[in-house]
């Protein structure tokens, strides 16, 4: 089960010091176990969260994280 | 005067023998100021800052310039590029504080992000959430606004308006003359420093323009560089300035001087230039460096100045160098603040309701009022489009 006391926590501590590396990965995971579960409305929500953060970041996951909101048709 | 205009500039066109300045309300009213803003500033190319300022990829620095939010930023292909700093979204600040972009500008109010290229890279949750696209969100329509923008001798020129001729074809005069010194620049932080004047930007110009004061306001140069070295430098509706032809090389303890400029030709062994790019920025070019200082018009009656020095080569700016190099910035810091006390005074005496924009002497006023037939000529021609309109 997912502690989204600690989670949320997390989040707020990356957001506070700029850390876009911990955000990308945080939210990628979210995104991906959603969209494991079926769930792609929200899977696709928390991917969006994490490629903002890739591209802002310049981190080259965002290409990967790209990729599959394109296949899902929520990105161009 | 027609009832439409602010001032009356008839008197100020006229040939230098029978001119008047510029009236008063052009140095202490607002509305004035605001008509110059428009007319003199964002219809020319203004200086808003130095490619130093954005020395590496990713760099951004965000100027307000009169009230105008422009962001320069250094792209991957090391050229310094400036943007409207207003997202395309909802108008938000999206860069509030120098720093450097990694990846994408991202606006901190709906995360909408450019590229260094200005391009609108991403429109998170625009078509609902985890959707980011949506039919009505053209990315290629949303850039962000570019603002035109060129770099001569270490400093980034923009023209607001987009209507002023290219900026090797509006300064192809000075850019000529000073062809020689259109080289790489190299800078050190210790070559920088800013003076906050009380007094419109223009009478800072106006002063620089001219040798007549020097033997009064700098009686240390009577020694080195006398009234009569000096020679005008005026070009109509360009620029203007002064020249001297006893440039003597600043000297350390044992001799040691700045490397020069590479194949100059001889006559700057001994001479100096300085000019006043028109509106807002003052150059001086030595056989060794160069500075530039750009007036930043923070109000009617306040200005700030940005001022930076250049050498010739990396090695002037490595540590050998730095003893001549603080002696050189303490130099023309010294020069520059003796010049306060009388644009500041020019300032007030600009109150005295009988004040008529003054009397040029036809023989050492020539380069100041060729400044003032410049601005003058601007805001009639900006009157000229408004009464088109």
């Amino acid at each position: 089960m997912i502690d989204y006391d600690h989670l949320n926590a997390q989040v707020l501590a990356a957001h506070d010091s700029g850390d876009n590396a911990t955000l990308v990965r945080i939210y990628q995971k979210l995104g991906n176990d959603e969209l494991a579960n079926g769930h792609e409305l929200e899977g696709a929500y928390f991917l969006t969260q994490a490629y903002v953060y890739a591209l802002e970041g310049g981190l080259p996951v965002a290409k990967e994280i790209h990729k599959t909101l394109v296949a899902l048709g929520r990105e161009e | 005067m027609t009832e439409s205009h602010l001032s009356d500039l008839s008197d100020v066109t006229k040939p230098v023998s029978l001119a008047r300045g510029l009236p008063n309300a052009h140095y202490i009213d607002e509305e004035v100021f605001k008509e110059e803003r428009q007319s003199v500033l964002f219809d020319n190319w203004a200086g808003v800052g130095f490619a130093h300022d954005v020395p590496n990829e990713g760099d951004a620095m965000p100027v307000d310039f009169l009230g105008m939010p422009l962001l320069l930023v250094r792209d991957a292909e090391g050229n310094v590029n400036v943007y409207q700093n207003t997202c395309r979204h909802r108008g938000m600040i999206l860069v509030k504080e120098k720093g450097n972009i990694r990846g994408t500008i991202r606006c901190p109010y709906h995360s909408w992000c450019y590229g260094l290229d200005g391009a609108l890279r991403s429109t998170p949750h625009v078509g609902g959430p985890g959707q980011n696209i949506h039919e009505d969100i053209k990315r290629n329509e949303l850039g962000l606004f570019e603002i035109r923008s060129h770099v001569y001798l270490g400093v980034v020129f923009v023209n607001v308006s987009g209507t002023a001729d290219d900026f090797t074809v509006a300064h192809s005069e000075l850019l000529e003359r000073w062809k020689e010194f259109d080289k790489p620049l190299y800078h050190h932080e210790d070559g920088a420093f800013v003076l906050e004047v009380d007094s419109n930007w223009k009478l800072a110009v106006e002063n620089y323009s001219e040798s007549y004061h020097l033997p009064w306001v700098h009686p240390g140069l009577n020694t080195v560089s006398r009234l009569e070295d000096h020679y005008h430098l005026e070009e109509q509706y360009k620029y203007s300035g002064q020249g001297s032809v006893v440039y003597q090389q600043l000297k350390g303890e044992d001799g040691q001087t700045f490397p020069d400029f590479k194949d100059l030709t001889d006559k700057w062994d001994t001479a100096s230039e300085y000019a006043t790019l028109y509106p807002n920025v003052m150059f001086g070019v030595h056989r060794d460096h160069s500075y530039a200082i750009i007036l930043e018009p923070v109000g009617v009656n306040k200005t700030r100045e940005h001022v930076a020095l250049y050498y010739a080569s990396d090695e002037a700016v490595g540590d050998a160098y730095k003893k001549l190099r603080v002696t050189n910035a303490d130099f023309w810091e010294e020069v520059f603040k003796e010049d306060i006390f009388v644009v500041e005074g020019m300032q007030k005496g600009r109150h005295g309701v009988f004040f008529d924009g003054g009397k040029f002497s036809p023989a050492m006023d020539g380069p100041t009022h060729i400044f003032h037939e410049w601005v003058a000529t601007q805001i009639n021609n900006g009157r000229a489009k408004m009464a088109a309109e």
